[in-house]
């Protein structure tokens, strides 16, 4: 089990540097959503906050979220966490 | 109890044998000394962090653009600035035909202070339909200037302005829009169009009915020195609709773009 915790922690961040020099953005947001999925939020909002240096600040309507991958990890994180306590 | 890893397993992360805290646990504090952080670096520092980040980033990304430079990645370059310089000559041509008829209005001389830079990433590296260019503060560039891939082929303004690195957002990110004026096939007929970025390059736009307008038809910003900012690609027509969409491309290819100039002190906005 210990394994698996350092393999999916290892494999994410491999994932995000893969997009990186890949290049193809899509695998630097789905690294993050894959973190979250597994619980790993401190790291989710790590790569997260990454993407969006590397990414800037986007264009059009969510231009003032400055940071949008972040702002969506924080904001499913809570969701995450939210249903967890409901569900147990 | 050991921490398990499956994401679909809700009891499995808190299953620790404590009993659960309320919401005041120091999980939850750590998480909202994390969320006021991230808050205060977006309002206030989130340009001076960009910035910091990416004189760490810029070198590899330098040497990594260096290191891909094939004769296929040199060839394909030149190709596309050929692509682009070709697009340029034609709509100059249909414009010094139109001046010439005009009887000697020539176009007011511009500063033509130019600043070459190199893309360092392009999509599909970023989204939004932006550039990350190797020219900064330091080297002049500023907020809201024109970018162009050579000659008056302007493809985008600049944006965010860091110390060695610039943002460049292209005329085809999702979300901006611009008056752009359509060269019919006739040299001398011209349709004002509001043109809207659809990402990936391309553009979209509506004339009325009835506008003889072609695949191939040039794109041009208003003004005595016109700058080519399109081609239409498409167009579509519903007999139904009083409108005629027209669908079009940047004239050159982002994949393959090596260089772009920053026309110096010339504001879009």
């Amino acid at each position: 089990m210990h394994t698996n915790t350092w393999a999916v922690r290892i494999g994410v961040c491999t994932l995000f540097m893969f997009g990186f020099f890949l290049p193809w953005w899509p695998f630097m947001f789905l690294a993050p959503c894959i973190a979250l999925l597994y619980g790993y939020w401190v790291l989710a909002l790590f790569l997260a906050l990454c993407a969006d240096l590397v990414f800037g600040a986007p264009v059009g309507l969510l231009h003032s979220l400055i940071f949008p991958c972040t702002v969506a990890i924080l904001f499913s994180s809570v969701v995450r966490s939210v249903i967890i306590r409901h569900l147990r | 109890m050991a921490r398990t890893s499956n994401p679909f397993s809700s009891r499995s992360v808190y299953s620790t044998g404590r009993k659960p805290g309320g919401w005041f646990s120091f999980r939850s504090f750590v998480f909202a000394i994390v969320c006021l952080v991230l808050l205060g670096a977006g309002v206030f520092w989130h340009r001076e962090i960009e910035s910091a980040a990416w004189a760490l980033m810029s070198p590899l990304q330098r040497a990594r653009v260096g290191l891909d430079s094939s004769d296929n990645q040199r060839l394909r370059a030149e190709l596309a600035s050929t692509t682009a310089l070709l697009a340029d000559r034609n709509a100059l041509y249909q414009e010094t035909i139109e001046l010439k008829n005009r009887l000697g209005r020539l176009p007011a001389q511009t500063s033509g202070e130019r600043i070459l830079a190199g893309v360092l990433m392009r999509p599909p590296a970023i989204p939004y339909d932006t550039l990350l260019i190797d020219a900064g503060e330091t080297e002049g560039v500023h907020s809201g200037d024109f970018v162009s891939a050579g000659g008056t082929t302007r493809i985008g303004t600049v944006g965010e302005v860091y110390g060695h690195t610039s943002r460049v957002i292209l005329f085809s990110a999702p979300g901006q829009t611009y008056d752009a004026l359509l060269h019919l096939s006739s040299t001398t007929q011209i349709v004002p169009v509001s043109m809207q970025g659809q990402g990936s390059g391309s553009f979209v736009g509506q004339v009325p009915a009835g506008t003889p307008v072609k695949v191939g038809n040039s794109i041009v910003f208003p003004g005595v020195a016109s700058a080519l900012a399109g081609t239409v690609s498409s167009v579509l027509f519903d007999p139904k609709q009083s409108f005629v969409t027209l669908y079009a491309r940047l004239p050159v290819d982002l994949v393959s773009l090596r260089f772009v100039e920053i026309e110096k002190n010339s504001y879009a906005h």
